[in-house]
């Protein structure tokens, strides 16, 4: 552990130059959590990043999420059973952000990142779900279980921002993390926690 | 400048992310008639078991009666209870939908049987004039109940003592008008049905509030009773609004109970006559069979 520290610290302190990337391929992977519905899940972002100036760099990606939440119930109110409840989310998104870069070109670097973002999600809510309970002999219930949910699906706006470590691991290898907070207008928003590798040329 | 904006944007992002939880409960909605569908009578529908999860909240609930799914045949409404005629004749579906003060709504359908068991045929009495006898059967497990009830008004030959209607239509529609003296001693056999026994009968037709609509109702199953009025002092009256039939039972010497029954409202009550006032009368009978 001693020694990773001092590597790290080296490598920060000589601000060693290396390659004169132009171009980058990030694959990611995330937490996510959606403070609105506190749904939790994970997904990826494959993107790609041009770099106009050593300060500038220009970045695109797209990626997929899931995510889900349950909500124990396991009740009973006026005889009836009222039933666990589940909230499902997946999405596609596509994304175009300018990014500033701090260190470009040393062994840690920071990127700083915020743009457009087109998703497509489906997310299904479920509002109610509860056992009948036993009526008289002359009712009888298409199902003995009711069910209500709520679908937002669709294509939807919004924007991210986010900020990104990198550490250069080798000549065109570089490790990332980070946080990012993605706004969907009229649909689901999410904060997410990134890990990821870089490649650059 | 533009990290400064960078940083704008993500504030923004991040306050966009983190906005107010949603609200996303909808209500329990449970339903059912408050007295057993009839085919044509007037029932009771009951939401009142409904219920928010959400302390507080207030429910509003519209109907689908004739379950067709297309159109509701009430618009919100603020209380779970809501009077129809049942549309079906053996089973049918009817919908519900509570929506609680946030918009979210349940929708419950909910299926209703309303096979009866009768059978009507010819009542052989010792009366000149026969009429036709409706039997209700009714299983249970160790016996079977006939429930028998005249399905016509009694009719009896002219005489002094009553009185009959001029056409013969009308005295197949209104039967004979009697004093509660000659009622009471028609038939050995069929007897005028006490209060006990009436009372019975506005509780199958769904309660007093609504048997007075179910007991004329033209359903095949129920008694169709007429509003021929009442004769007090020789005068006909209350001809074509009120129906009044005579109970087996006595209020003291010189009165006794009646039913009666108004053409403009869904309910039925009990009120005493003077015996001498001449109203209708329907007979009932009924036969227990035991299993061994």
């Amino acid at each position: 552990m001693k020694k990773l520290f001092i590597l790290l610290a080296l490598l920060m302190g000589t601000g060693t130059l290396w390659s004169q990337e132009k171009e980058s391929i990030l694959f990611t992977g995330s937490y996510e959590y959606m403070p609105e519905y506190r749904m939790q899940g994970a997904g990826y972002t494959v993107s790609y990043q041009h770099n106009l100036k050593p300060w500038l760099s220009l970045e695109a990606g797209g990626g997929y999420t899931l995510a889900s939440r349950t909500i124990e119930r396991n009740q009973t109110v006026n005889n009836v059973t009222l039933l666990d409840l589940n909230y499902h989310h997946a999405a596609y998104s596509l994304y175009a952000a300018p990014g500033l870069k701090a260190g470009k070109g040393r062994a840690v670097s920071v990127d700083l990142f915020a743009g457009p973002v087109i998703a497509w999600q489906s997310n299904v809510f479920d509002l109610n779900r509860y056992e009948m309970p036993e009526g008289p002999a002359y009712t009888g219930s298409m199902t003995d279980i009711v069910y209500v949910n709520r679908v937002l699906e669709g294509t939807f706006f919004g924007g991210i921002a986010g900020c990104r470590v990198n550490i250069r691991t080798g000549e065109n290898w570089s490790l990332n993390f980070g946080a990012n907070a993605m706004g969907i207008i009229k649909a689901v928003s999410s904060v997410n926690a990134t890990l990821g590798i870089k490649y650059s040329w | 400048m533009k990290i400064k904006n960078i940083l704008l944007f993500l504030l923004a992002a991040v306050l966009v992310a983190a906005c107010d939880r949603i609200d996303m409960t909808s209500p329990v909605a449970q339903f059912s008639t408050q007295t057993p569908p009839r085919y044509m009578f007037k029932v009771n529908l009951d939401a009142s078991g409904s219920f928010s999860t959400e302390e507080g909240d207030r429910l509003e609930y519209r109907w689908d009666i004739n379950g067709d799914h297309r159109e509701w045949e009430t618009g919100w409404l603020g209380t779970p209870v809501v009077t129809a005629q049942v549309p079906f004749e053996s089973s049918g579906y009817i919908g519900l939908q509570v929506r609680n003060s946030n918009g979210n709504i349940t929708e419950l359908y909910q299926g209703f049987y309303t096979d009866e068991h009768y059978r009507i045929q010819n009542a052989w009495t010792d009366l000149e004039i026969d009429f036709r006898r409706i039997d209700y059967n009714f299983s249970f497990s160790d016996h079977h109940r006939t429930w028998v009830w005249a399905y016509d008004n009694i009719q009896l030959p002219d005489s002094e003592q009553w009185y009959n209607f001029s056409t013969s239509s009308e005295r197949a529609e209104y039967g004979t008008l009697m004093p509660w003296s000659v009622a009471d001693t028609l038939d050995k056999d069929y007897h005028l049905p006490s209060k006990a026994e009436w009372q019975e009968m506005i509780d199958y037709c769904g309660g007093s509030a609504l048997a007075g609509f179910n007991l004329q109702v033209e359903a095949e199953h129920g008694l169709q009773l007429a509003c021929p009025g009442i004769v007090i002092n020789d005068q006909l009256q209350e001809h074509g609004t009120s129906g009044y039939y005579w109970t087996g039972d006595e209020a003291d010497e010189a009165s006794a109970w009646a039913l009666k029954i108004s053409a403009e409202s869904n309910e039925a009550e009990f009120v005493i006559l003077d015996k001498s006032s001449l109203a209708s009368v329907r007979l009932m009978i009924e036969f227990f069979q035991y299993f061994r």
